[in-house]
């Protein structure tokens, strides 16, 4: 794993912790919470830049559509998790972002194994 | 009285829309399955579809009913038939495809989202459609409530 792999993961998992103490406590996600979502989301894009830099510098990535599907879903995730913190206000916001950050770690987890540069 | 009963009405109809509170959680677990099920099976029919063209093709079709659970749970109301039908084509579609990739695996050269009851997915194939299930019906009008209101 890379890096920025290793940073999205701990930043990642960091959140899933935080987030699940909020769910236990029976609180909704906050806005400090969305900042950190922020700070993921901010990784996983520096991740696809430096995807897309390597691919255009002549690095070869074996099977490129489906590392850019991985990357481009994974971005995707933490929008929909802070869309969800607006309009679900209750505790299970806090569940929808641990669900969301676990899925972040293990899709790190199968691009480091199926793209170990990446 | 009526702000309270509308208060409560408010309480009583959150409680039964399939897609609030608990029911959320299940509406983003659905989006995330429909979105890696169809992201997998549009890649893998464009780029090497000639190889297990069956499995690919059940992989598009399990995210695309995923897609239409999401919704149907999402909106409720008059999309709830939608909902139980998506659900219920769900769980007969893991366990029909889930029993015929142990025993003609040589009809499934590739994976599915479906293939061994959704082992690639955590099992939450298999699983998710249960919940979904529970859910519909723990949501559910009661039809005496019905009459009343």
């Amino acid at each position: 794993m890379t890096v920025i792999s290793w940073l999205t993961v701990a930043a990642s998992l960091g959140l899933m912790g935080w987030s699940g103490i909020f769910a236990i406590k029976n609180r909704a996600v906050i806005l400090k919470q969305l900042w950190a979502a922020g700070v993921v989301e901010g990784l996983l894009a520096i991740q696809l830049l430096v995807g897309i830099v390597l691919v255009n510098t002549g690095t070869d990535i074996e099977s490129m559509a489906t590392w850019a599907g991985y990357a481009t879903v994974a971005l995707i995730l933490p929008i929909g998790a802070a869309a969800m913190a607006f309009v679900e206000r209750t505790r299970f916001s806090s569940v929808i972002m641990v669900i969301v950050m676990a899925v972040i770690i293990v899709m790190q987890w199968r691009m480091a194994q199926e793209w170990g540069l990446l | 009285m009526s702000a309270l009963s509308d208060v409560q009405g408010q309480l009583s109809d959150n409680r039964r829309h399939s897609g609030r509170g608990l029911g959320r959680v299940l509406v983003v677990i659905y989006g995330i399955l429909a979105l890696a099920a169809t992201a997998r099976g549009v890649v893998q029919l464009v780029t090497h579809g000639d190889q297990a063209p069956l499995a690919y093709g059940l992989s598009v079709a399990a995210g695309a009913i995923y897609i239409v659970a999401t919704v149907a749970l999402a909106l409720d109301g008059r999309w709830r038939p939608i909902a139980w039908t998506s659900v219920t084509i769900e769980l007969v579609g893991v366990l029909v495809v889930g029993v015929a990739s142990l025993n003609t695996p040589d009809m499934f050269p590739d994976s599915t989202v479906w293939s061994g009851f959704g082992k690639g997915y955590g099992w939450v194939p298999l699983v998710l459609p249960m919940v979904g299930m529970w859910w519909l019906w723990r949501t559910r009008t009661k039809s005496s409530e019905t009459i009343e209101a």
